[in-house]
C-alpha cells in the first residue's frame, strides 16, 4: 500500500471494524484528490464516528467505516458519473438518526429520521465545501424514497399469484428439512420465477411511470437535471448497502469486489449466513440481494421514463452532455453540476440557475456553435437594448439584472426587454412589468456591477479613447 | 485584456471601428475563456450626441457581426 495512503489510514478513527480495515488494506485505493480528501474530511470529524458507535450489534454494519468504504468503491467504478463530494456527505450522514438516542430502538418514523439526518448533512456541508445548490440536491435525495420503494413494491412481499403460493410451500417444506443446498436452490429458483413475472404484470409499467414522475419532479423541485438526479438516486442506493455487505463479507471472496453491485446482487450458495427466520425470503432486503438482473432492468425503464418526460419537457440529455464538457473546458470559473448548468460561484447560489433550467436547451445550442451560452445585459437603451434585440435575431438566450423600480431613458421599457430582467435581490424572480415602472426612489442595486459578477466575460463598448 | 468592474475578462471594443477588424480577435478571447454567460455593456442612447451616432445602431451592427457563429465572410 502506498505509505501515505496507510499512514493517513492509520490516523482514520473511523476505520475500525476488522472486516472495514480489511476491505481497505485489499483495495488499490483510488489516487484521485478527493478521495484522499473525503479520508482528511471524515478523519477530522471524529464526532460523527461517536454517533455511529452504537452499543446495538446491528448498528456496527452502518459504521461510517463502512459507508466510506462504499463512497470509495463507487468512486473507484463511476469516477465521473457521480458528485462525489455530495454522495460522500450522503452516505455518511443518511443513516446516522437511524437509532433513537438510547441507541437500541429504530426511528419507526422516516421523515423525523431524514429531518435530523438532514440537520448533520447541513452542519457537516462546509467541510465537503458544498455549494448551496447541492446541499439543495443531497437534501432532496436524502428526503427522497422514490427507488427504495420502487426495489421494495417489486422485491417479494406483494400479494402472492397462485404460482408463488407454490413455490412458498415447496419452500416451507423444504426449510423443514433443513436442507440447506436445496433450499437454497429452491429459493433462487423461486425468486426468479416470482420477480421476473413481476416485470411482465400490468401494474409495473405503472409503478416504472409512477416512480419516474416522482424523480422528476425532485429535480425540478432541487433545480436538478433529472437525468442527473436518478443516476446520483442510483449512484446513492448502490452505496447504501452497508448492511448486506456485512452479512455478506466472506473470506472465500478474498474481498474481491466485495462491495460491487454485482457480488451484492449475485451472491452464489453458502456466501450468505442466511437468516433462521422462516419468513426470510419475502424479505425485500434479502430478496434485493439477489436480484441483479431485476434490478438492472427496472432501473433502465425508470431511466427511459425519465429520459421519455426530459424530452417532453425540453431538457436534451445529449445537449447536457456538451454543455457538460464545454463547461468543463472552462476551468474552475465555471462547471456542470451533473449536467445542470451551473456556476460554482463562490458566492452562495446561483442568480442564473432558473434562467439556464428554463432555458436549457437553448443555452445548450448556443454554447456548442458560439462558445458561449448566453447573452446578458442590463436593458438600458443604447448598448443594453442592442444586445437583447441581437441576441433575439440570432436565436440566442439572453437575462440581465435590473433593479426593481427599473426604467431606461427611451421611450418606456418594451415588453422583450423587461421579460428577461431579473430582480437583483434573491431569489432573483423576474420583474414583472409593473415592476419596472416604479419610481427611481426603488433603484438599489446596482445593475452594471452584478452583470458582470456573475458573467464569465464582457465585451465592453466605448467611443472615444477608452480608459 | 482589460479590467471590467475588478474582473479580469473585458473584451473593449470602439464603437466606430469595423467589427470585421475584431472578428477573428473575438473568436480567440471566446475561445479562450469559453464563456457560459457573456455581458455586454456600454454607453447609453444619451450619449448618442456625444458620439454623434446612434449608440443603438451602431451596436446593433457590431454585435450582429461578433456574436454571429459564421465566419465564412472573414
Amino acid at each position: 500500500m502506498n505509505p501515505e495512503v496507510e499512514c493517513r489510514l492509520e490516523k482514520l478513527p473511523l476505520c475500525s471494524d476488522s472486516a472495514t480495515q480489511a476491505i481497505f488494506e485489499s483495495s488499490v485505493l483510488s489516487p484521485q484528490s478527493q478521495v484522499l480528501a473525503l479520508f482528511h474530511r471524515c478523519a477530522a470529524i471524529s464526532e460523527v464516528g461517536k454517533l455511529y458507535n452504537l452499543p446495538n450489534d446491528d448498528a456496527r454494519s452502518h459504521s461510517v467505516g463502512e459507508h466510506i468504504a462504499t463512497v470509495l468503491h463507487q468512486l473507484k467504478r463511476h469516477p465521473f458519473t457521480c458528485r462525489e463530494r455530495l454522495l460522500a456527505v450522503l452516505i455518511l450522514f443518511h443513516d446516522v438518526e437511524k437509532y433513537d438516542e438510547d441507541g437500541t430502538r429504530n426511528l419507526t418514523d422516516v421523515h423525523e429520521e431524514h429531518s435530523r439526518a438532514e440537520k448533520w448533512l447541513r452542519r457537516y456541508a462546509g467541510e465537503f465545501a458544498l455549494l448551496e445548490s447541492e446541499i439543495r440536491i443531497a437534501v432532496t435525495l436524502l428526503h427522497s424514497e422514490v427507488l427504495g420503494t420502487l426495489m421494495r413494491e417489486i422485491a417479494p412481499g406483494r400479494p402472492s399469484s397462485s404460482q408463488k403460493e407454490i413455490n412458498g410451500r415447496h419452500l416451507a417444506a423444504l426449510i423443514e428439512t433443513e436442507s440447506t443446498s436445496t433450499y437454497a436452490a429452491i429459493n433462487e429458483a423461486m425468486y426468479r420465477s416470482t420477480v421476473s413475472s413481476l416485470l411482465h404484470e400490468p401494474s409495473y409499467s405503472a409503478l416504472i411511470k409512477t416512480s419516474a414522475h416522482r424523480i422528476f419532479q425532485q429535480a425540478v423541485d432541487c433545480q436538478d437535471h433529472p437525468i442527473s438526479f436518478l443516476r446520483d438516486a442510483i449512484a446513492f442506493y448502490q452505496c447504501d448497502c452497508s448492511a448486506y455487505t456485512a452479512s455478506a463479507y466472506s473470506p472465500a471472496h478474498q474481498f474481491k469486489g466485495a462491495l460491487s453491485m454485482e457480488f451484492l446482487f449475485a451472491l452464489k450458495d453458502g456466501a450468505t449466513p442466511f437468516s433462521e427466520s422462516s419468513n426470510y425470503v419475502f424479505d425485500p432486503s434479502m430478496g434485493r440481494m439477489r436480484m441483479r438482473g431485476v434490478f438492472e432492468q427496472v432501473l433502465r425503464d425508470l431511466e427511459d421514463q425519465v429520459q421519455l418526460l426530459c424530452v417532453r419537457s425540453g431538457l436534451n440529455s445529449d445537449i447536457d452532455a456538451r454543455v457538460t464538457l464545454a463547461a468543463d473546458n472552462n476551468g474552475a470559473n465555471c462547471y456542470s453540476v451533473g449536467g445542470s448548468i451551473r456556476r460554482a460561484a463562490t458566492d452562495v447560489g446561483n442568480p442564473f440557475a432558473v434562467f439556464a433550467a428554463q432555458n436549457f436547451d437553448a443555452i445548450g445550442r448556443s454554447l456548442s456553435c458560439s462558445n458561449f451560452g448566453a447573452i446578458v445585459s442590463g436593458g438600458q437603451t443604447g448598448v443594453d437594448s442592442a444586445a437583447f434585440y441581437v441576441a433575439d435575431s440570432l436565436n440566442i438566450p439572453s437575462v440581465g439584472f435590473a433593479p426593481r423600480g427599473f426604467i431606461n431613458s427611451g421611450e418606456g421599457i418594451p415588453e422583450h426587454i423587461s421579460s428577461r430582467l431579473l430582480d437583483p435581490r434573491p431569489p432573483f424572480t423576474l420583474l414583472s412589468s409593473s415592476e419596472t415602472k416604479f419610481s427611481r426612489k426603488d433603484l438599489f442595486f446596482e445593475r452594471t456591477e452584478l452583470n458582470a459578477k456573475y458573467s464569465d466575460g464582457t465585451i465592453l463598448f466605448h467611443f472615444g479613447e477608452w480608459t | 485584456m482589460e479590467r471590467y468592474h475588478g474582473l479580469d475578462a473585458a473584451f473593449v471594443v470602439d464603437l466606430r471601428v469595423d467589427a470585421k477588424d475584431l472578428y477573428l480577435q473575438f473568436r480567440r478571447w471566446l475561445e479562450n475563456r469559453r464563456p457560459l454567460y457573456l455581458n455586454v455593456a456600454g454607453p447609453r442612447e444619451i450619449h448618442s450626441e456625444k458620439a454623434q451616432f446612434s449608440i443603438f445602431e451602431r451596436a446593433v451592427s457590431l454585435l450582429t457581426v461578433l456574436l454571429s457563429p459564421d465566419d465564412s465572410q472573414f
